[in-house]
């Protein structure tokens, strides 16, 4: 039971942390069609900027200004070189972020190092929330899912209740029309994307300290965030939601599991053999998001809450 | 702004008529009969060297039909290429000396590629775009986490060892000399070339360009989409799995590296580097991706850096690759001051971006770079080259991304 509720509590965490990068690659993708595949570099450059500024100017300002950094860099990022890409079609900008991906790999590395920097939540942070059956629940995991509840709370706000939110959901489906009445939708399609790149540079800041800050960071979430986005579907936000939430329980609790397969399926009145019989479930873990994101496809191609056409 | 279907991903011309035939088959067996007489008349490194190119540029033909022919940019090709790899050398292991059939080996990896092309290949080939490239990308890495479940298939860590004189050969030929090993490679990976060559021009290549160009026109014209991708990729796979065995007889090892994401991205690099309009393509990408791994790598650690660097910028400026630049430039022959001129220009911006990152390398992370003389300079004549330097690369990059990105 206590293992139960602490894996349960972890996985909404960790889900909560995936919905940040899926909710920003979301966006992007839905109003502009590209899938960032550097999104999750994005995330990378905000735990390493983050950290650059922590080690000078405090944990605190690092949080701040690290985002806005990252994000303006997000935004120079869609003027100067997606934006020129974008007549050519939706691949060719997909095979220029994953370029982009490799390159600021091998600048982190230049910069910080190949193995991990030793980036951690401030003292304040380290103690204990409440105890749980016993065992205590870290302060800053509370703090990692208020910060990510809030950071997701303002961008529904911003998205459903501003005006600068209706452009943007104007721009969603008829961005000829939104132009027509006056509005500058590539200017529009600047913000969104700094926007979600600050996010991603919010996750970084949040997950960097909470997991660790080493240059594979990026290619270890980026790959499960793109797997959390197809699973939700394409383009739908709530599909995102749902999708990180369940692949961060699903792994959370796999993990957990301390069973072998062919023990674990004796009670179902199967039977596994041989080398599959001797398979830890705990080792399914890293394959969970994509045995799901395959199953999900075999039964509807468009994700959980995709539309047909995206 | 319209959202166009277009691939901008494009041939220059689909129609393999009796004028292509250069490009696209003549061209690659200049070079290609260039790189072996060269490897066998050097040592046994130019030997393995070209043995490499061979296998890339067969891995690369199969990832050129599947991306430049039909659109469908795989971030998981490897793994066709990897499992054929893995079935091959267990096989070479179980088979022993017991019958002569050494030179039908990679018939067993495009077996295994076709049964991975039936089973993966339906599911993700319903989707097509950016969705099939991040399920291709699921796909690969759900192969890839298998291999600590699965270490008597997989070799754990290790990998799967072989020694490919163990099977004997068919035509009496001796597998042991790296030369005769070549050899046969690039007799495959011929084949390779013939296959995708003959399927260009049949009705069905000619209906993966249209999937590739317009798949909505193309389903109203009476093709099913779905179906088309789904055979081109049965084609690729099996292709895949031919350059999978040829790697595992040519290494004599299968690690999980070849299954995994690393892998996939070689082939899409290197083919994209090379070009990815013609048959041409593919070799000059694994021509640049083996001296880059085995070579440059050697020289300087930050090879990668290069790698990504020259990736991206083809992407951006020169889509059609390095093929496309040499096409571009024979078009353009009447004017060779032009020519010169902005070779000139790139060899400069390349000769100042070297000189700035192996500066960079050498300050930040402490090892002294191979370019000649650096190692001797003091600390302030480094700084000075690496910020005079950084100044150049950084207004030269300024300009190249005001002139085009303010194109629209």
């Amino acid at each position: 039971m206590e293992v139960l509720a602490s894996s349960l509590l972890n996985g909404l965490t960790y889900g909560f942390l995936l919905f940040m990068l899926a909710s920003g690659l979301t966006l992007i993708f839905s109003l502009m069609g590209i899938m960032n595949f550097a999104h999750a570099s994005i995330y990378m450059l905000g735990a390493y900027v983050g950290y650059a500024l922590a080690k000078h100017l405090g944990f605190w300002v690092g949080a701040l200004v690290a985002p806005a950094l990252v994000g303006i860099m997000g935004c120079a990022l869609e003027r100067w070189f997606l934006r020129a890409l974008h007549v050519r079609g939706h691949v060719v900008e997909l095979l220029f972020t994953f370029g982009l991906a490799l390159l600021i790999e091998e600048v982190v590395k230049l910069i910080w190092g190949a193995g991990p920097v030793d980036y951690n939540f401030p003292h304040a942070l380290k103690g204990s929330l409440f105890e749980l059956f016993g065992t205590p629940y870290p302060a800053y995991k509370g703090f990692m899912v208020l910060v990510t509840a809030a950071a997701l709370a303002g961008l529904y706000a911003l998205v459903t209740h501003t005006r600068v939110g209706l452009i943007v959901r104007a721009s969603l489906t008829h961005p000829l029309m939104v132009e027509n009445l006056g509005h500058d939708t590539d200017r529009v399609f600047m913000w969104v994307f700094g926007l979600g790149s600050a996010l991603a540079g919010l996750a970084g800041v949040i997950g960097g300290a909470a997991l660790t800050t080493e240059p594979s960071m990026a290619t270890q979430l980026g790959t499960i965030i793109f797997v959390v986005v197809v699973i939700g579907g394409l383009g739908s936000i709530p599909g995102a939601f749902v999708a990180s939430i369940l692949v961060g329980l699903l792994q959370t609790l796999l993990i957990a599991v301390d069973l072998r397969l062919g023990e674990a399926l004796i009670p179902m009145g199967l039977l596994a053999h041989g080398a599959l019989a001797e398979v830890k479930i705990s080792q399914l873990a890293p394959m969970a998001p994509y045995c799901l994101m395959v199953a999900v496809l075999l039964i509807r191609p468009r994700g959980l809450l995709g539309r047909r056409d995206a | 702004m319209s959202h166009d279907t277009h691939s901008a991903v494009r041939a220059p011309d689909p129609h393999p008529t009796r004028k292509k035939f250069g490009m696209t088959l003549i061209g690659p067996a200049v070079v290609l009969v260039a790189v072996i007489a060269l490897a066998l008349t050097g040592g046994s490194f130019f030997v393995q060297l070209a043995t490499q190119v061979v296998l890339w540029w067969c891995f690369g033909l199969s990832y050129q039909l599947l991306f430049g022919r039909t659109g469908m940019l795989s971030f998981g090709h490897a793994v066709n290429f990897g499992l054929a790899a893995f079935v091959t050398a267990h096989t070479v292991r179980w088979l022993g000396s017991s019958w002569p059939v050494y030179e039908l080996l990679p018939l067993v990896g495009a077996f295994v590629g076709l049964c991975c092309g039936v089973v993966l290949g339906f599911p993700v080939t319903r989707r097509s775009g950016v969705a099939f490239s991040m399920v291709t990308l699921g796909l690969g890495e759900l192969v890839a986490a298998c291999f600590l479940m699965f270490p008597a298939f997989f070799g754990g860590e290790a990998g799967v060892t072989l020694h490919r004189t163990d099977v004997r050969s068919l035509l009496g030929f001796d597998y042991g000399r790296g030369g005769a090993q070549l050899l046969f490679t690039a007799a495959w990976s011929c084949s390779v070339l013939a296959t995708v060559h003959w399927l260009a021009g049949t009705p069905f290549g000619m209906a993966t360009l249209a999937v590739r160009d317009n798949a909505q026109r193309a389903e109203f014209s009476g093709f099913c989409a779905a179906n088309i991708r789904w055979v081109s990729y049965l084609v690729a796979s099996t292709l895949a799995g031919v350059a999978g065995a040829l790697s595992a007889l040519a290494f004599e090892i299968v690690t999980v590296d070849s299954v995994s994401l690393h892998t996939s991205a070689d082939v899409l690099l290197m083919t994209v580097i090379g070009g990815i309009g013609s048959t041409f393509g593919p070799l000059l990408g694994a021509i640049f991706l083996s001296v880059m791994n085995s070579v440059v790598s050697g020289w300087t650690r930050a090879w990668l850096f290069y790698y990504g660097f020259v990736f991206v910028t083809l992407v951006w400026l020169a889509p059609q690759g390095i093929a496309g630049l040499c096409v571009s430039a024979w078009q353009r022959r009447s004017m060779p001051r032009t020519i010169a001129a902005s070779a000139a220009t790139v060899l400069g911006f390349a000769v100042v971006l070297v000189v700035f990152i192996e500066t960079a390398y050498q300050i930040f992370l402490g090892e002294a770079s191979r370019l000649p003389g650096w190692h001797a300079l003091g600390s302030t004549a480094l700084l000075t080259i690496f910020w005079g330097s950084g100044l150049t690369v950084a207004v030269w990059l300024t300009r190249v991304v005001g002139r085009s990105g303010s194109k629209r």
